[in-house]
């Protein structure tokens, strides 16, 4: 399947650098729209929902071997770019578990993303004493899993009323703005291979620079972690942003389109 | 805001609420009692303080996305810590302000209500349901719960559907409406089996059977139950089960039961039984055809070796040792073996095994058993007959090479004999009659080998020949013969010859010319007026003779007869034409073993061509130097006439009559003659060092044979080179074959033709001693000398020195011969008969050949040859016209170079006579050089003339003599002195 069609590929604007939007676990690509209208005119932005995710969940068979692992993720937004003939001069948007996806494809394409912005980004969830703390353990992660399981019948009729709409939550725009959770099936594998992924190593060998963008009060993704990850990334900026939770860009967007202006700016400087 | 705390404080749930981002604005007494929070107007405190990590991220990750989009969350299950680090299971609900409100100001409530057990059990129990129905719903299986004491039965979705009808119409559902659906053969069995899971005394149940569709159609079901509890007396109260449909299943296991029942029908039917045998577990299975083959219950599955002990010990041991091989090498078996059933009765079985092999060992021996006693039997007979087929084919067929030299053995003395009588002084009526007994001789022989042949034939016993022959001889030769006889009978004769015709051609030539002739004496006997032709052609790749003639032809009813022997075209036939009606036959099958094909276009009164296919094999060159040139000319070199003077020959026979005639054909060509009739005296001889120049053996002789005889012969010093000719009854390829290879030179067939055998030997013998090479002359043969005339058709160089060198003599006696065979002589001698013409061919010929004309000689004798063998006048008129030519030749060769002949001089009459008793003694000389046939008895016989009046012989009788000298014509003479000294006139 052609991946344009496969990963609901939108593409906004005809002019301008390329900005790549990633979305975390969960969600899909109308969590964005609070951002992108702001850089409307000046850059040409790519939107696209992971295989399994948001509107992708219905169109394209889930390969659960491939989606296990955060490669498989990867390997989607490399197929979109190939696909866009997109090879270089990409600056890649990422939140969450998206920022861990957006090194592995850069690791695998080194000359695609100029630089990356990661909102909210974690190596990894889990503890790892002496030196590591991710935050959680792997029997709290299981526990996730376990009430992501107990919650699976409810979750799917909520989901049915939702998705199409029947609760009159309305058309287009409103269905943009809104946050569809993903099919719970494909959740608990993109769930698994999110909260159970461990990427430190690959730090080090990311060359492209990049802007860390930490919650200042953020469960899933605690300033310490924000701290480790910007002495690891080569080329990295940090920056936090006076929000309490894991979702800035949905919750105070106009802040993240601050540091994305004033960071493009300076690159944009610089070169 | 007023917090309404108290009655907050009253809920029974614990409540919070908190802003956009979860920080803590309210919360109510419970919450503080459960979890140990304090209310936020102290120490601010975060819903994310009461969640423990898991529920943190599921809160993070799903539960503000839900609120933030509907504004609500229902029955969210979720796990919540004390501060104590407890953690307990709760439901929450919460409510948050839709729309677009920035977090902070934002307001959402959450409610905890902590999960009872009952709760917790029944989500787990929808979840188990859910699960279970799951799992149902993947096994397709219809499910059943059974009410006993209410009768109720409630079903699934699909045994509904298996049935036909849509969930929705079973109402109610009972076990009636099951019941109701059960075929009339299998409800009595089915409804007792019920009543047992009822009652009690059965706590499973399951069932194989028929429920009818909704559609009308039978639907094969497998119908399980359990008894899940029960009443306080025992019997059950809930009955759970199943229900699947196996009608696939049962498709498969009829046509499985179908197919076993053909293959037990039918190994039945052949008598054929299978054994399995298991190695892994050492069990061995028998069909029932295998334990009728052994006279055994159908039941009855023995051990191995109980197996093993229905064989008698020698096919035991063979039995043991295939299925040890099979075991251990994975090698099957086919073998025939004595059985012994279990009532003691033999059979005679054919054993099969073959091994079925897992990843390359064998694991498990199976095969078939056959009773073939029967067939065996029949096998065991049919060999016998065969043996004894053979050997009564192999007694015909010594029988048939007995008979052929019994029978040709007794024709050889005839044929013979009537040859060497031929020679002998005989009266006119004597020789009439001779030659008709050499008539009937040969005819008896044609038919003799017509009889033999067809024996031969029906024996199978008749080959073709392969060998290099040349098919314009065989042309040549016919065309000699039947151009004649056609002649003689007034009818036309064409010969035609395809100039495509190969030079060598393999085949069997003498076949050949036997079919042939048997065609055109057929021809010939059948036609009164027209003509006879032959011709020959190539055809594609064959070659096809044609023998065509104007007769009476061969009515189209008749000619599928024909070819059968002993028949002709019709009964009178025979009565008119003669013929034993065997020559098509034969012919017909000489043609067939050559590979061809004989057949016949006629019509009655139309003539009838008989056209002979054969398949053409051209003779590559080298072959050609091997044919065999048969000896058709006599063209051997003769010492007064004699060609085969000086030599020595032994010839061993065991027929004596045969010994005398060969000695006589031999010793008239002045041969020595030494006979044995015991090879091993003959061989003996040898080793003595008798003397001899060539042998000539009979084959076929009891004690030693011609074969052991020549080889042992050739074993001996220095007769590695003798020339052993060999004399057989039988001329078969196979024997010639025989013959060559124990050491013969020659082969010559019985009833010996005195030409080709006095051919062969000087062949053989000039081969062999070039000292023979121009006969040994008495006299030195030198160079005449130079003033000696030169005549032509004269050798005189070999003439002279038997006249003594006298010239005058040797004039004169030319004149006379001239004289004597003139043109009118010539002329004369085609109107002669046979038997007058013999005679004068007789004196022709030996004068010629005294005075060295051989050319006259070699034609007077060929001519005369013919004639005495039976031939007819008409058959030497080629050799008659040559002859004329010669002595014409002759004459005007010779005219220029002798004088006149001058007068005969008178009887001397003053030849002083000698004492008588010189007479006697020179009378008897005169005799011996008259038997000599040695000139020198005319000189002998002039000084005796007087003598001769003397003792009373008239000088009528004396000119007789004189002349019949003169003549070279000595035999009437020596006749006449011989009978008149006999008579006691010559006594003195």
């Amino acid at each position: 399947m052609n991946p344009l069609e496969r990963n609901h590929v939108r593409s906004m604007g005809q002019q301008g650098p390329v900005l790549l939007y990633a979305h975390g676990f969960g969600c899909h690509q109308g969590m964005w729209s609070g951002i992108t209208p702001a850089f409307e005119s000046s850059h040409r932005q790519i939107l696209l929902d992971y295989t399994g995710s948001g509107l992708a969940s219905e169109s394209a068979p889930f390969d659960t071997q491939r989606y296990g692992r955060l490669e498989g993720y990867a390997q989607d937004l490399i197929e979109v770019c190939d696909a866009l003939g997109l090879t270089q001069g990409v600056t890649l948007v990422a939140h969450s578990v998206s920022c861990s996806i957006g090194m592995l494809a850069h690791l695998q394409r080194p000359n695609l993303f100029e630089r990356m912005i990661l909102i909210g980004p974690s190596p990894c969830f889990l503890n790892h004493p002496p030196d590591y703390e991710g935050g959680f353990e792997a029997a709290d992660l299981e526990g996730l899993l376990e009430l992501m399981d107990q919650n699976y019948l409810g979750w799917a009729s909520y989901l049915a009323p939702v998705v199409a709409g029947a609760d009159g939550a309305g058309t287009g725009a409103e269905l943009e703005r809104s946050f569809c959770s993903t099919d719970p099936v494909t959740a608990r594998v993109f769930a698994r291979a999110t909260f159970f992924a461990d990427n430190r190593a690959d730090l080090p060998k990311v060359l492209c620079p990049s802007l860390i963008l930490q919650h200042a009060s953020d469960a899933l993704a605690p300033q310490a972690v924000g701290q480790y990850l910007h002495r690891e990334l080569a080329n990295s900026r940090y920056e936090v942003l006076d929000v309490a939770g894991h979702c800035a860009h949905m919750s105070h967007p106009e802040l993240v389109i601050d540091a994305m202006r004033r960071y493009l700016a300076d690159a944009a400087g610089a070169a | 805001m007023e917090p309404l705390a108290s009655d907050l404080d009253l809920l029974p749930c614990a409540v919070l609420v908190t802003d956009g981002q979860g920080r803590a604005l309210l919360s109510n007494a419970e919450l503080h009692n459960q979890f140990g929070m304090a209310p936020p107007s102290g120490v601010p405190w975060h819903l994310d303080d009461l969640l423990p990590p898991a529920s943190r991220i599921f809160v993070q990750t799903h539960v503000w996305p839900l609120l933030r989009r509907q504004g609500r969350v229902d029955e969210i299950h979720l796990k919540l810590r004390s501060a104590n680090g407890e953690q307990r299971a709760v439901f929450l609900n919460a409510r948050s302000d839709p729309g677009k409100a920035p977090p902070a100001t934002m307001r959402v409530h959450w409610a905890f209500f902590v999960a009872t057990e009952r709760q917790l059990f029944e989500a787990e129990l929808v979840q188990a349901r859910k699960r279970l129905q799951n799992l149902l719903l993947s096994s397709n299986a219809g499910t059943w719960e059974w009410h006993v004491p209410s009768g109720a039965l409630k079903v699934n979705e699909r045994w509904a559907e298996m049935l036909g009808w849509p969930i929705a119409d079973i109402t109610p559902p009972d076990l009636g409406l099951r019941s109701g659906r059960l075929h009339p053969e299998e409800r009595e069995r089915i409804t007792a089996q019920f009543e047992a899971l009822q009652s009690g005394t059965q706590a499973e149940y399951l069932s194989e059977h028929r429920m009818q569709h909704r559609q009308g159609h039978w639907v094969w079901v497998q119908e399980r139950g359990r008894v899940i509890s029960r009443m306080p007396d025992g019997a059950a109260e809930w009955v759970f089960g199943t229900l699947v449909d196996i009608s696939e299943n049962m498709a498969q296991r009829t046509a499985l039961r179908r197919s076993e029942a053909l293959l037990g029908r039918t190994n039945e039917l052949a008598g054929v039984g299978g054994w399995e045998l298991d190695m892994r577990t050492q069990t061995l299975f028998w069909s029932a055809q295998t334990c009728r083959i052994h006279g055994v219950p159908i039941e009855y599955q023995p051990r191995l070796d109980e197996a093993l002990d229905f064989y008698p010990p020698a096919a035991r041991q063979q039995i043991e040792a295939a299925v040890h091989r099979g075991m251990v090498d994975g090698i099957g078996w086919d073998l025939e073996v004595p059985l012994v059933r279990a009532d003691g009765t033999q059979l005679v079985v054919r054993a099969l095994g073959i091994v079925d092999s897992e990843d390359g060992r064998p694991v498990r021996l199976m095969g078939a058993l056959q009773d073939i006693t029967d067939q065996h039997h029949l096998m065991q007979a049919l060999r016998h007959a065969k043996l004894a087929a053979e050997s009564a084919s192999e007694a015909k067929s010594m029988f048939l090479a007995n008979m052929s030299h019994e029978i040709r053995t007794p024709m050889n003395a005839i044929i013979g004999i009537a040859h060497l009588l031929a020679d002998t002084p005989l009266n006119e009526d004597q020789f009439q009659l001779l030659g008709k007994l050499q008539i009937s001789g040969r005819s008896l022989l044609s038919l003799i080998d017509d009889v033999l042949d067809l024996a031969k034939i029906e024996a199978g016993h008749m080959t073709a020949e392969r060998a290099a022959y040349s098919p314009r001889d065989v042309l040549r030769e016919l065309d000699a013969v039947f151009a004649i006889q056609a002649g003689s009978r007034g009818l036309n004769w064409t010969l035609g010859e395809d100039p495509q015709l190969p030079q060598w051609l393999i085949g069997d030539a003498a076949r050949l010319r036997q079919v042939l002739s048997n065609l055109l004496s057929n021809a010939l006997k059948f036609t009164q007026a027209g003509g006879v032709s032959l011709s020959a052609r190539v055809d594609g790749a064959q070659l096809r003779f044609s023998v065509r003639d104007s007769g009476i032809g061969i009515p189209i009813e008749s000619q599928s007869k024909l070819f059968q022997p002993f028949v002709q075209a019709d009964g009178s036939t025979t009565r008119r034409f003669g013929g034993t009606g065997l020559g098509l036959f034969i012919s017909k099958r000489l043609v067939d073993l050559m590979g061809g094909s004989l057949t016949l276009h006629s019509a009655a009164a139309a003539g009838a061509e008989f056209i002979v296919t054969l398949p053409l094999e051209p003779a590559d060159a080298a072959a050609s130097d091997q044919v065999p040139h048969p000896p058709i000319d006599d063209s051997a070199r003769a010492v007064d006439g004699k060609r085969l003077q000086g030599v020595c020959v032994l010839v061993v026979d065991d027929s004596e009559i045969n010994l005398e005639v060969v000695r006589r054909m031999l010793e008239r060509e002045g041969a020595e003659v030494v006979c044995e009739t015991r090879a091993a005296l003959a061989i003996a001889r040898l080793q003595r060092g008798d003397r001899c120049d060539a042998m000539l053996m009979d084959i076929q002789m009891p004690e030693m044979d011609g074969l052991e005889a020549t080889r042992r012969i050739r074993q001996l010093a220095g007769l590695e080179k003798l020339p052993v000719l060999a004399l057989t009854a039988g001329a078969l390829a196979e024997e010639r074959r025989r013959a060559l290879e124990a050491g013969m030179d020659d082969f010559l067939t019985k009833p010996l033709d005195p030409a080709k055998l006095v051919y062969a030997l000087s062949h053989w013998v000039l081969a062999q001693t070039p000292r023979l090479g121009p006969p040994a002359v008495p006299a030195v043969s030198s160079p005449p000398p130079a003033d000696y005339p030169v005549i032509e058709g004269i050798d005189l160089a070999e003439a002279l020195p038997r006249l003594g060198g006298d010239l005058a003599l040797f004039q004169r006696l030319v004149v006379r011969l001239l004289a004597t065979f003139d043109s009118r002589w010539v002329a004369e001698l085609r109107t002669l008969d046979a038997v007058g013409l013999t005679a004068s061919l007789h004196k022709l010929r030996g004068s010629a050949a005294t005075l060295g004309a051989g050319r006259i000689d070699l034609l007077a004798t060929q001519a005369e040859d013919r004639l005495r063998q039976g031939g007819l006048p008409a058959e030497v008129l080629p050799q008659l016209n040559a002859l004329a030519e010669a002595l014409a030749m002759l004459r005007q060769s010779a005219a220029g170079v002798l004088e006149a002949p001058s007068a005969r001089s008178a009887l001397p009459t003053q030849v002083a006579l000698q004492p008588p008793g010189d007479a006697a003694q020179r009378f008897t000389g005169l005799l011996t050089l008259l038997r000599q046939q040695d000139l020198g008895a005319a000189t002998e016989l002039e000084v005796l003339l007087p003598w001769l009046r003397q003792m009373g012989l008239s000088d009528e009788e004396l000119q007789r003599l004189q002349h019949g000298v003169d003549e070279l014509d000595f035999e009437p003479v020596l006749q006449f002195l011989s009978a008149w000294q006999a008579s006691g006139a010559a006594a003195c």
